[in-house]
């Protein structure tokens, strides 16, 4: 184990599988020389090479859709959008193409992709580069989606999703690139996609979190432990294949379920997340209403107080706990 | 589509009304407007009559039983056509039972659960988390019963949990109001009752068949006897509580028992005159032994050697007058405790006795209720005895036997009269009174119920 | 030539205003008073301000992400423009843009764009509302070299020219997309050839000289006001600063750093008017004292203003 950060963890993990398998190669707008607009890829030119490591001019559709072509074909590409925002440019490739390429070639093709979406709010970069898009994927079959919130899932589920034969959109947490914490080195850690994970046990709510806010909702848990409130908190880590077991066999010890997102509430995934609690076994053993808390319906706004009160916060989260617990 | 025979609201402050009696029976044609059933509202008897011509598919309420207006009652259509959902409850009783009544808890069947979840609508209907629904469910509770104490006075896991925990070992079906009582009278074990009314409910007819049937397994077992010889049944808690107590009285105490005729003519125009104010007042019926409690009460006053314990160290001679009341039950003999009884007016006496009866048919009267007594009274007149001689219910001195009022021919003023008459046995324990102070007690006793002015 | 001397002090001014902008953001960025991310466009005021001095006043333009110049010379309130970067209520955008959004749709500045290559459709789409309602007027869609590799760019170059739009395809080649030199997002050195592709006129012009940039906007408006259809300019310029407050320029050397700002525009054109004798250097110094006293007036507008409250989160979603 060595402690490192967000963005250090997810370098560890594309340099491990480009060392392991000369096939893996990493595309995208200023990852060479200028290590990426976050600083996620500094020193991997220098490893790998221009030919590995491809700076591509600003065209997002082609990126997308180079990762595509060239998955089908045997390589396994990683392809980062310097914002998860511009795959609305990319979309076309990513929806039309990737997903679907295996299912209409009757299952001939396979297309072993990793699109790496730095997404979220908090920075300061108002509407168009703050967005968490991740629902819009989850909308595609064809399509896994992971969305990794500490340095240690960042590692072993990229591996995954790097080996994995079928585009993966990755979502990462810019606001998470500095976070640290202990990330195995093994070469074979590799976390299962598809596997939600217990970040915290409780037995009183379930709060069901994913990204930024999982942080939140831990510290939220800790607020209300004072307070007698104790708090499971389930890590879904992969949101298609979505680990629907753990989330209902969570709901149903606690009784009380909370759905936390960052993306805006409205056709978001917190509120497939509620739909499948609600539709499942866990139903009977409902106490409360299940609550989605998620991103204001509103496009991230420049200000810093106005962006602040977008997403939900620690107290909002904290509340939200209390609410179902008629406290 | 059946449409629903419903408990009609006759008056703007009607809330419920009685079933007095069906005039048709399910599956008989009934033509719009011909009458239908006849109820009791808290005014009036009326008839119902068919709002549509079709045939009485079902009935959902037993004659006697008392049912909140708006109650679904039966349903009128086309033979054979299928009923909808149950909704027995009216739309707008059930949130007002969880709110006001929450003791009122009955229990019911599973299947009757669904129509409690098919009210969620909350234009008064239950609003309940599904876990409560769960448990309730599996534990056979009507939602509609337990007091909510969520958000909106949302039902939680909680409540039910609290529900059940005061409950105790509920009872879990949903039964009519008559059968109901049937039951209790019976002693029959409702859970053991498989219900034939709609949603599983458990009607009268279900009642008297399982009464029916054990009325002719008694029979059989009579025959069984004679075949056999013998059978052994095994004593109940109960069972063996009295028959130690009695021994330790009979074989403890020498007892002997005085009687003496009462003339209850004026003890029955007393009745007569007082029993509808009371009834007003009360909601009860008084009683002749209410009466007798009465005039009893007041002689213990007098005579304290009657009202009196044999304790270690002398005898207690008790300054209050706690008069015990035998009420005979299936199980076995309670004596429930009347407080007090020579401070009440005779309006008090009926209402604390019959409250105290009635928690003793439904097994809920505490271990406070059935302590204390100085005397006890016991009434066999119901069953038409003429007279005779009570145990004494330990620690108690003496106890009274009050046996069947009778028109007999008797010299009044040495001319025959028939007159209601009645005879008291009061059994005594010699160790603690005499049998001069028990025959003046007996004496005064009678005084006082031939002339009950005499009090004033 | 049909530049007037009030024209020649007034684009001095801007140019003076739009460097004093991006210094005085330059210096709040630093000290963490301003938000977010932004990109200045130090070293590019000729190509910017010159083009729009260029236009009618009621021509439209889209601006980019590197867009403070661009807004500056289309004639802007600098007071809500520094309010906006500081995200004040009193912004153009009530505080919810920011430096990547700055919009006056009222004074035709359609707004600047987040997304590279984002205002070639929103261009398109505003010629052909000008051609259908006979506005006479036109569009000057502003972009990097970069975005002259989106998709975007080709598809509203092709239906430009199809369409006959009135639109002017203003490419400020600034030599790097981000960090990506030229060189290695495409294969030919001069954007303006690929006009012919679209059957358009497509022309070069030097971005730091703020006079020629003036004079071929000038005579490209015209035509395109005559109805003949696009045309596509290709400004060679250069920022002198990072692309964005986080870049550690590795990407380039100081010497072509160095090497540019001696071919700082303000400085050619001081020059130019002081050589031609029509200012004094005096006079033009008084002009940039003024140009800076407004950004300072600016300053103190902004850190005056309100916050937007927090109620104004949830408005303007919706029309």
């Amino acid at each position: 184990m060595k402690e490192m950060t967000y963005a250090e963890a997810i370098r560890a993990a594309m340099s491990e599988e480009m060392r392991r398998d000369p096939d893996v190669i990493f595309m995208g707008e200023d990852i060479g020389l200028y290590g990426g607009a976050f600083g996620v890829s500094v020193g991997m030119f220098e490893e790998f090479g221009p030919d590995r490591v491809r700076d591509t001019p600003i065209s997002e559709a082609v990126i997308a859709g180079a990762a595509a072509g060239a998955a089908v074909t045997g390589m396994r590409p990683i392809a980062e959008l310097m914002f998860m925002d511009f795959s609305t440019i990319a979309m076309d490739s990513l929806v039309n193409q990737a997903a679907k390429m295996r299912y209409m070639f009757g299952g001939k093709a396979k297309v072993p992709m990793v699109l790496r979406c730095p997404a979220g709010s908090g920075t300061g970069a108002a509407a168009q580069h703050s967005q968490s898009l991740e629902a819009w994927f989850c909308h595609v079959p064809g399509l896994k989606v992971v969305t990794p919130s500490t340095p240690a899932d960042a590692k072993g589920l990229l591996k995954a999703a790097i080996r994995d034969d079928n585009p993966v959109v990755f979502v990462e947490q810019k606001l998470l690139y500095r976070q640290k914490g202990m990330v195995p080195e093994e070469d074979d850690f590799i976390l299962e996609i598809g596997k939600a994970d217990i970040k915290r046990e409780g037995s009183d709510v379930t709060v069901v979190v994913y990204g930024r806010m999982l942080q939140r909702a831990l510290e939220a848990a800790e607020i209300v432990a004072k307070e007698g409130i104790d708090v499971e908190v389930v890590d879904p880590m992969t949101l298609v294949p979505l680990d629907k077991e753990t989330i209902i066999n969570s709901v149903k010890k606690t009784g009380r379920a909370i759905v936390v997102n960052e993306a805006v509430k409205t056709g978001g995934y917190a509120g497939e997340i509620a739909a499948v609690i609600a539709e499942s076994d866990a139903f009977d053993y409902l106490d409360a209403p299940v609550l989605r808390l998620a991103g204001k319906d509103v496009p991230i706004p420049y200000n810093p107080d106005l962006e602040k009160a977008v997403v939900p916060s620690v107290n909002e989260i904290a509340d939200a706990i209390r609410t179902v617990m008629n406290r | 589509m059946a449409t629903e025979v419903i408990m009609p609201k006759a008056g703007m402050a009607m809330e419920e009304g009685t079933v007095v009696k069906w005039l048709k029976k399910e599956g008989e044609t009934v033509e719009k407007g011909e009458p239908l059933l006849e109820i009791i509202t808290d005014k009036v008897n009326m008839e119902i009559e068919a709002e549509i011509s079709g045939t009485l598919l079902k009935i959902l309420a037993d004659e006697g039983e008392v049912l909140p207006v708006m109650t679904v009652i039966g349903y009128i259509g086309a033979p054979g056509e299928a009923l909808p959902e149950e909704k027995n409850a009216p739309s707008t009783a059930s949130e007002t039972v969880v709110q006001s009544n929450p003791e009122a808890k009955a229990p019911v069947s599973g299947a009757d659960l669904a129509a409690d979840e098919a009210t969620t609508g909350f234009e008064g209907g239950l609003r309940a988390t599904p876990a409560s629904r769960k448990l309730a469910r599996e534990a056979g509770i009507a939602l509609s019963r337990v007091a909510g104490t969520g958000p909106k006075g949302r039902i939680q896991k909680s409540d039910v949990e609290a529900y059940l925990a005061d409950e105790g070992s509920a009872e879990s079906t949903h039964v009519s109001a008559l059968a109901k009582r049937i039951s209790d009278a019976e002693g029959i074990d409702l859970s053991q009752v498989k219900g034939t009314g709609h949603a599983g409910k458990v009607m009268s007819r279900d009642v008297m068949n399982i009464l029916d049937g054990t009325l002719s397994r008694q029979a059989e077992a009579s025959d069984t006897v004679a075949a056999n010889d013998s059978y052994v049944e095994p004593l109940s808690s109960v069972r063996k509580v009295i028959a130690k107590r009695m021994t330790e009285s009979f074989f403890t105490a020498p007892t002997f028992t005085l009687n003496i005729d009462v003339d209850m003519t004026e003890a029955a125009a007393l009745r007569e005159r007082v029993k509808p104010r009371i009834l007003a007042a009360t909601g009860y019926k008084v009683t002749y032994t209410d009466i007798i409690v009465l005039m009893t009460a007041q002689a213990l006053k007098k005579f304290p050697a009657v009202n009196a314990s044999l304790v270690e160290g002398g005898i207690e001679y008790h300054n209050r007058v706690h008069v015990g009341i035998a009420v005979g039950k299936p199980e076995g003999l309670v004596v429930p405790v009347l407080k007090n009884a020579d401070q009440m007016k005779l309006e008090s006496i009926v209402s604390a006795s019959k409250e105290l009866i009635e928690k003793a048919n439904k097994n809920k009267l505490k271990p406070d209720d059935m302590s204390g007594s100085t005397f006890t009274v016991s009434n066999l007149g119901m069953y038409g005895i003429s007279h005779f001689n009570p145990i004494i219910n330990q620690p108690n001195s003496a106890i009274l036997g009050v046996s069947a009022i009778i028109d007999k021919v008797v010299a009044v003023n040495g001319e025959p009269c028939v007159r209601p008459m009645m005879t008291l046995s009061l059994t005594i324990d010699h160790r603690v009174v005499d049998g001069a102070p028990g025959a003046a007690f007996m004496q005064y006793l009678k005084q006082l119920l031939e002339d009950p002015y005499g009090l004033l | 030539m049909s530049i007037k001397k009030s024209d020649f002090k007034e684009m001095y001014k801007r140019m003076n205003e739009a460097r004093a902008f991006e210094e005085k953001v330059s210096y709040f960025f630093a000290r963490g008073m301003i938000h977010g991310t932004t990109h200045l466009s130090v070293g590019q005021e000729a190509s910017a301000v010159g083009a729009c001095m260029a236009l009618k006043s009621d021509d439209l333009i889209t601006s980019t992400h590197r867009g403070h110049s661009q807004v500056i010379g289309k004639g802007i309130d600098l007071n809500k423009m520094m309010a906006e970067l500081l995200g004040k209520q009193t912004g153009y955008c009530k505080g919810k843009g920011g430096s990547m959004h700055i919009a006056d749709v009222d004074a035709g500045n359609l707004g600047a764009n987040g997304v590279v290559g984002g205002g070639h459709g929103i261009a398109v789409c505003a010629a052909i509302t000008q051609k259908l309602k006979k506005t006479g007027k036109i569009v000057l869609c502003f972009f990097g070299d970069g975005a002259a590799n989106e998709g975007s760019f080709h598809e509203a170059l092709n239906l430009a020219s199809v369409w006959k739009l009135p639109v002017i395809f203003y490419c400020e080649n600034n030599l790097y997309g981000m960090s990506t030199p030229i060189s290695k997002h495409m294969n030919i050195k001069d954007i303006y050839k690929r006009a012919e592709a679209y059957g358009i006129p497509g022309y070069a012009i030097d971005g730091n000289n703020a006079v020629e940039v003036f004079n071929k906007v000038e005579e490209v408006a015209k035509y395109v006001r005559e109805g003949n259809g696009p045309v596509l300019i290709e400004s060679k310029t250069y920022r002198w600063l990072g692309h964005s407050k986080s870049d550690a320029n590795v990407y380039r050397t100081k010497e072509e750093i160095e090497s540019w700002k001696e071919k700082d525009p303000i400085l050619a054109l001081e020059k130019y008017l002081v050589g031609e004798g029509l200012f004094t250097e005096a006079a033009l110094k008084k002009v940039k004292q003024q140009a800076y006293d407004d950004i300072e007036a600016a300053v103190q507008y902004a850190n005056e203003s309100p916050n937007p409250p927090i109620e104004s989160l949830l408005e303007d979603v919706y029309a």
